[in-house]
């Protein structure tokens, strides 16, 4: 077998690999939307904060799924020992649609649910109606991505084009985690949990970047160190992170509620004080 | 290789966990966002506080002059109402504490009226609020994660059975394809 055939066959190998991971992942997909519907004790229309916790759940499996989506690459960069690295680098397409097939329902439910759909839009607090158009970006973007993520869309563009193109998951990465930190109020208290480790995740895909741009840095200026500005401001930035999520929270917490002080510019009493009488 | 992607779907189960969001309601011209703390998720025995934020489209509501209640119900009989805006000195935001004696699906109606002239229009909104129970002195209380798989053991086993099927499917060795002579 000449080289050209070996490197053929194992391109169809590799499709065809990547195909199957792909379908897998979306069935798999498809039984966890259904469990998470099915048992989430939905009654009816007028039940909103049941539809608050489900359009919650398909968020944010389709914000962690686009997290992996993401995390792939330069993790096998900056450990290029990783164990079962070229069945990862397959995987890519699997979960980039799987966070696609989340983003739609959560987008849905969210919006025609809780949110009152387009009669609603009028009524939004400033925060949500940011949000909103920040994830609507974002979910467009992964359409188009998961429109595309196909071996004919690849011959259609030719590969640089069709790169250039999926780079565009940054942009959605971005758009989701600031749609994440504007309207889950889970993420409106800098002190919860749930920001500390989403926080400490995003990070560690930062420093992880900063490496990749320090390495591409480094092979353009080869006096440079490994560790260059990037991996430093990416330290920086975590470090800022951290004392911010750890700091001793401020008297006049609202309890996550940020569009109260945000709009307004002022604070209210925190839960369990006596109101005045008007 | 099955291992990992086991990994793979139990790192995705373990993010079904439900966290925040707001609620939009309207009734004419009148809306409110709402959010339920903690959680968006009311359980017994345990204060949560509502907090609305009202927009007006066409900028006339004014809480010094509207007069209203926030009232919640169960099964029809009053557990409390409270003055809409009772601190009249934090604009359009109305913030309201509520202990719920117990379980159940609550009926929360906000209500407002014009005191004198009508600057605005009246409204009534109209929610359920479902409260899972507590751990103290509520009889129907929350039964935990084991009552939940109790409750819906049969779809998860349905859904346990469909996703090692579905692995089996996406797992299973390739036979080589045969040469074509």
């Amino acid at each position: 077998m000449t080289n050209s055939q070996e490197a053929h066959k194992n391109r169809e190998t590799a499709s065809s690999m990547r195909r199957r991971l792909a379908g897998m992942m979306v069935s798999l997909d498809l039984v966890i939307l259904l469990l998470v519907a099915l048992t989430s004790g939905y009654s009816g229309a007028d039940d909103p904060l049941v539809l608050v916790a489900i359009g919650d759940v398909y968020g944010l499996l389709a914000a962690g799924f686009l997290y992996l989506t993401l995390l792939i690459t330069p993790l096998a960069l900056a450990f290029p020992k990783l164990p079962a690295k070229e069945t990862w680098f397959l995987a890519r397409r699997g979960l980039g649609l799987s966070s696609l097939f989340f983003a739609l329902p959560h987008a849905l439910v969210s919006f025609f649910g809780p949110l009152g759909g387009f009669s609603g839009v009028p009524f939004l607090d400033p925060y949500t109606g940011w949000a909103l158009a920040l994830g609507l970006i974002g979910l467009i973007i992964l359409a188009v991505l998961g429109a595309t993520a196909s071996d004919a869309a690849i011959h259609k563009f030719g590969h640089p084009r069709w790169k250039l193109l999926h780079r565009t998951v940054y942009a959605a990465g971005v758009l989701a985690l600031v749609h994440l930190l504007l309207v889950g109020t889970h993420y409106g208290d800098p002190h919860s949990p749930w920001m500390f480790w989403s926080l400490a995740a995003v990070g560690f895909l930062v420093f992880l970047q900063a490496m990749r741009l320090d390495q591409w840095r480094a092979r353009l200026f080869p006096k440079d160190r490994r560790f260059g500005p990037a991996s430093l401001f990416a330290v920086f930035l975590l470090t800022w992170a951290w004392f911010w999520t750890t700091s001793p929270a401020a008297p006049e917490s609202t309890g996550g509620v940020r569009w109260v002080t945000g709009h307004h510019g002022m604070a209210l009493p925190a839960p369990g004080t006596p109101e005045a009488k008007p | 290789m099955k291992l990992r992607c086991l990994a793979l779907f139990l790192v995705g189960w373990f993010w079904v966990t439900p966290v925040w969001g707001h609620v939009v309601l309207a009734d004419g011209t009148i809306g409110v966002t709402m959010h339920v703390d903690p959680d968006d998720a009311p359980v017994s025995g345990k204060p949560s506080h509502f907090s609305l934020w009202f927009k007006d489209t066409t900028g006339h509501l004014d809480p010094a002059r509207c007069q209203g209640t926030f009232t919640v119900a169960l099964n029809d009989q009053a557990i409390l109402s409270q003055p809409l805006f009772a601190q009249i000195d934090t604009g359009l935001i109305s913030v309201h504490d509520v202990t719920f004696p117990r379980s159940g699906v609550y009926t929360v109606r906000i209500n407002g009226a014009p005191r004198g002239l009508m600057t605005f229009q009246p409204f009534l909104l109209v929610f359920s609020v479902r409260v899972t129970g507590g751990e103290d002195g509520d009889q129907t209380a929350d039964p935990g994660l084991l009552g939940w798989v109790a409750d819906h053991g049969t779809t998860l086993g349905l859904g346990a059975t469909a996703g090692v099927v579905i692995l089996w499917w996406g797992l299973r060795p390739r036979r080589p394809r045969k040469k074509v002579p």
